[in-house]
């Protein structure tokens, strides 16, 4: 009987929160943690590599689904969340370390995390959208308690703004979903597989587009405001700069991308509809807004991890930008700046975990000099920035460059030519904030560069690596990942 | 039969809103989650009804769960945090109760304008309600961004999914067992992480006021 | 079916002796089931026709600066609600003289009792006269536009505002009269009501504080047969007002044909249903305590939200059709 890695997946994570609650030291803690970590690792792995060669699995009458498109989303949930948890163990569950906790906390921080991860798989195996839905809004549940993590009232004003904003948006997109089932019953009448998406899938170009382009209204405004699309990411910096910094790469890195593949999901959908354009125009839109509004905001930040997250917004309407445009080319630039800017991001937000310590702020003002003061530290914050900003050989620049020239290609040489200019922005206001940050003499003392951290520093060269790696070559299973993953989409 | 079910459908829908509208004119937080509970109640005997028309078990389980989680326990839920937290009674607001009382009506005159004219599943025969849940869903709304407590936020969210579910038993009779028990499931979630929240406010700041919440801006 | 003269003539008479006889009782309905609600006894069921009895047979006193209009008023005021009666099916369709007005006469002659009474107050020159007519003058202004707006989302769906066409749609369509349109602009009624007969949480019959008193300070001159007269069309227009609202909610039992059964089934109906609501009415009263005198705008706007809400699903979405 083969492995049923697709329930294993699933099972890993809630296995780890209650063994984790048996813990009676740190270490022990510290020990299902990083066990669970590598144990996904390895479950993805296997599965992955079944998906490539036995092609798409479904399991439990269709419940469960794993496709290449879900493959994509698997694989940067489990990398991110390999570097995060053992990130987690030194940066809190460390004796000694800046941010230790004690046991209690670092228990249900443990059991919060591996819920985080649990709800992020569901959203990537679901057939059905409702199941769909309810992994993200499970995302929102667990992950608002880790946002308010430190507890201080600015964490706790970032948790509620999140946890209320997003519960909201997902409430839209609920019935965005609701909307969606009463169209497919419209073409199929009533049986218990409307909802799954392969069916959608393969009626969806009977379904009527009227009442589609309403449930598009509300999908979009709901999984919008939780992928961080502008107008709707007013949540996103403040949670992602409050959260612990583990916490923030997993929602930077992992959690966008989950509400981002829903909305790819349902675009899937959308295009078997004859002539529709309406999700392409709403991506256009939504994604123009926030590389701008993004890139506008870059300029002023003040704070190091806020940064980040207007950085991830940028990403996001890049991501979206790509969709847009569509055609082989873009969808497939889309879907592999989904998988760097993941990478990217998450070995950014971890570096500036380590600057953030050594430099004992997170003020962009009062950190200079960070190349002479702690050398390690800062040549990996040039590394991650280099390949944020969009810098050749990294690969955001090879999967900017793809979803540029679809725009220009296809024929939206406007749209492409904004995002040109909102990107030349974006560098701009990243490499000013670097130079300022890399270069110069330091301000003030440094602590003491943290000595070689194993966990850290592997969690922190897992991402690096493949950031760096999906730059120079695009590995083949990756590669047949990615093409199997346009497929999907574009039918 | 058939037009029995339609009309108690009908006629839920009406009370459903009728609460709604009712919300948004109450001072105590209580009274406002006493109507939130009879909302609920009114929908899970209509879920009721439609099951027994159709003679459907999943929809029972529905009705069921819509009765126990949202008209019971999350009202004794919300009770409970008012009474426990020590807040003053009073709801907060924003916009004044007749602005509140006049935005619910142009929220059902837009709803009926945008969403009315969408009929394109003429085989429902209670389509004619999907305005109505859109209004509900935007009072929810509404109350959620015009109200200051946390708790009250709190309310306008579950407004709204009563919104949704109004449109789910009125449209598609349901969504199917399996997504509805993981809906309910959320919304107890969610009601016991929000009540985790207030008790960590109410630490720290002394009270669970969301107006509080201005530090982050830009 | 049209009816012989003679038994139409027995049927509005019949419409008057119920209805003037019956509302002192119901009045004493309404106070004693909120006392039982409070915990106390209350007073016996007959106790306002003793009131009545006793205040007939006293002389009315006047102040010295009171004219004419202190001495006509209370006649006039009972004399315009008296011609509302007929504008209500109470027991039979079509209603003898049923259609020689319909419900906007019926506002206009509520306008003009509350008018004439209010006049009075300000007649004899004591502050609380006037301090509860301008109370009251100001009441009216809110609740008479949003009366009319009630009276349209209940008339629309049969395209009338007659009362009697209004309640023979409903009788015909049996169950099916039931809508959300009809639900929507009961609400807004029941809520109306509460304003225009100033129950609680608008007024309260039982103070005479002077900081919250309304209707009481405007009767407060009065005397014997006069205050009789007032008192008694207190009672009154609350039995027409509920009247009204069992006529066009609930229709169901008023008779459609003219023989003698039927007609006196139909009375014992509607005298259930006049007791049934007036024991709703203090239920709800006895749950609230009074409001302060400036939210009486935001029932009035509720009220015209519901209305307004009854009328958009009545024409777009064809609730009512």
């Amino acid at each position: 009987m083969p492995i049923p890695w697709i329930l294993l997946v699933l099972i890993v994570p809630l296995a780890g929160a209650g063994a984790v609650a048996f813990a009676r030291t740190r270490d022990q803690a510290n020990a299902v943690a990083i066990a669970v970590a590598l144990a996904l690792g390895l479950v993805v792995a296997f599965l992955l590599q079944a998906l490539l060669t036995l092609g798409a699995l479904s399991s439990y009458g269709g419940l469960l689904y794993v496709d290449d498109l879900s493959g994509l989303l698997l694989l940067i949930v489990a990398v991110v969340g390999l570097a995060s948890l053992l990130y987690s163990v030194d940066y809190l569950g460390r004796s000694g370390s800046p941010h230790e906790a004690p046991l209690p906390r670092l228990r249900r921080y443990y059991q919060l995390v591996f819920l985080f991860l649990f709800t992020m798989y569901l959203v990537a195996e679901a057939n059905n959208l409702g199941v769909l839905w309810i992994g993200l809004e499970g995302t929102t549940l667990a992950s608002a308690l880790l946002v308010g993590y430190y507890q201080t009232r600015r964490a706790q004003e970032a948790s509620w703004k999140y946890l209320i904003l997003c519960s909201v948006g997902l409430v839209f997109a609920l019935f965005g979903t609701l909307l969606l089932y009463v169209a497919s019953v419209h073409v199929l009448g009533a049986g218990n597989s409307e909802l799954n998406w392969t069916t959608l899938v393969s009626s969806g170009s009977q379904l009527d587009p009227g009442l589609v382009r309403l449930a598009l209204v509300f999908l979009f405004v709901g999984y919008g405001t939780k992928a961080g699309l502008a107008p709707l990411h007013t949540w996103l910096p403040d949670a992602h700069s409050e959260a612990p910094t583990p916490v923030s790469a997993l929602l930077s890195g992992a959690l966008l991308n989950c509400a981002m593949y829903a909305l790819i999901r349902i675009y899937a959908i959308t295009l078997r509809i004859p002539g529709f354009l309406w999700t392409q125009r709403f991506f256009l839109i939504f994604g123009l807004l926030s590389v701008f509004l993004a890139a506008l905001f870059l300029f002023v930040q003040r704070d190091l991890k806020r940064l980040l997250a207007y950085s991830s917004v940028e990403n996001m309407g890049i991501i979206a930008l790509g969709l847009a445009f569509g055609g082989a080319i873009g969808l497939f630039g889309a879907l592999y700046h989904l998988l760097n800017h993941a990478a990217t991001k998450t070995a950014l937000f971890l570096v500036s975990g380590n600057l953030a310590l050594a430099a004992r702020t997170k003020d962009l003002q009062e950190i200079q000099g960070a190349l002479v003061a702690a050398p390690g530290t800062g040549a990996l914050l040039l590394l991650g920035g280099l390949a944020l900003a969009g810098v050749p050989p990294f690969s955001m620049f090879s999967s900017e460059l793809l979803i540029l020239s679809a725009g220009f290609s296809q024929g939206n040489g406007v749209a492409a030519g904004l995002m040109l200019i909102a990107l030349v922005l974006a560098f701009g206001a990243l490499s000013w904030h670097l130079t300022r940050m890399l270069l110069g003499p330091p301000g003030h003392p440094y602590a003491p560069e943290t000595r070689a951290v194993v966990c850290a520093s592997l969690g922190l060269g897992v991402v690096l690596a493949v950031a760096l790696a999906l730059g120079l070559l695009l590995p083949d299973p990756l590669s047949q990942l990615l093409h199997g993953a346009v497929q999907v989409v574009n039918g | 039969m058939i037009v029995l079910a339609v009309q108690a459908l009908d006629i839920s829908a009406a009370i459903v809103l009728v609460t709604a509208w009712i919300s948004l004119i109450h001072r105590r937080i209580e009274a406002l989650v006493d109507t939130y509970a009879i909302q609920s109640g009114a929908l899970g005997i209509t879920a009721g009804l439609v099951a027994y028309q159709y003679q459907a078990p999943d929809i029972y389980v529905l009705a069921g769960l819509t009765i126990v989680v949202n008209a019971i326990v999350l009202p004794w839920l919300l009770r409970r945090v008012v009474r426990n937290l020590g807040v003053s009674r009073m709801v907060n607001m924003y916009a004044s109760v007749r602005a509140s009382a006049l935005a619910g009506l142009a929220i059902l005159l837009v709803s009926v304008w945008v969403v009315g004219g969408i009929t394109p599943f003429a085989e429902v025969p209670s389509a004619g309600l999907l305005p109505i849940s859109v209004a509900v869903l935007l009072i929810g709304f509404f109350l959620l961004i015009t109200r200051r407590k946390a708790i009250t936020q709190v309310v306008g969210l579950l407004v709204m999914n009563n919104g949704i579910f109004l449109a789910g038993i009125a449209l598609t009779y349901g969504l199917g067992l399996f997504v509805e028990l993981g809906l309910a499931a959320n919304l107890l979630v969610l009601a016991i992480v929000a009540r985790i929240f207030l008790e960590r406010m109410k630490e720290s700041f002394d009270h669970v006021d969301a107006d509080a919440l201005r530090a982050l801006e830009g | 079916m049209t009816a012989s003269v003679p038994a139409q003539l027995v049927a509005f008479v019949g419409e008057y002796l119920l209805v003037l006889g019956l509302s002192p009782l119901l009045l004493a309905v309404l106070g004693r089931v909120k006392a039982r609600t409070q915990g106390r006894v209350g007073p016996p069921l007959l106790q306002p026709y003793r009131d009545l009895w006793k205040l007939i047979g006293k002389d009315a006193v006047y102040s010295k600066s009171a004219s004419w209009v202190t001495r006509y008023a209370p006649a006039i005021s009972f004399a315009a609600l008296l011609a509302t009666v007929p504008l209500i099916p109470w027991f039979v369709l079509p209603s003898p003289l049923g259609t020689f007005g319909d419900l906007i006469v019926l506002v206009g002659l509520l306008a003009l009792s509350r008018f004439i009474t209010a006049l009075a107050a300000t007649d004899a020159g004591s502050t609380f006269g006037g301090m509860g007519s301008t109370r009251e003058m100001w009441m009216g202004a809110l609740a008479e536009p949003v009366f009319l707006l009630v009276i349209f989302a209940f008339g629309s769906p049969a395209g009338s505002t007659q009362a009697g066409a209004i309640a023979a749609r409903g009788v015909s369509l049996g169950i099916a009269y039931a809508s959300p349109p009809l639900l929507l602009a009961i609400v807004a009624y029941v809520l109306l009501l509460l304003v225009e007969t100033g129950r609680l949480p608008i007024d309260n019959s039982a103070t005479h504080l002077e900081l919250t008193m309304v209707h009481e300070a405007m009767v407060l001159e009065y005397s014997g047969r006069d205050l009789a007269l007032l008192e008694w069309g207190r009672g009154f227009k609350l039995a027409i007002m509920i009247g009204l609202l069992i006529a066009l909610a609930a229709p169901w039992g008023i008779s459609t044909s003219w023989t003698l059964a039927l007609v006196s089934l139909a009375v014992g109906i509607v005298v259930i249903k006049l007791l049934g609501a007036h024991v709703l009415v203090s239920r709800l009263e006895a749950g609230v305590a009074k409001w302060r005198l400036f939210r009486v705008a935001d029932l009035t706007t509720l009220a015209v939200v519901f209305a307004f809400g009854s009328l958009a699903l009545t024409y777009v979405v064809g609730g009512g059709a």
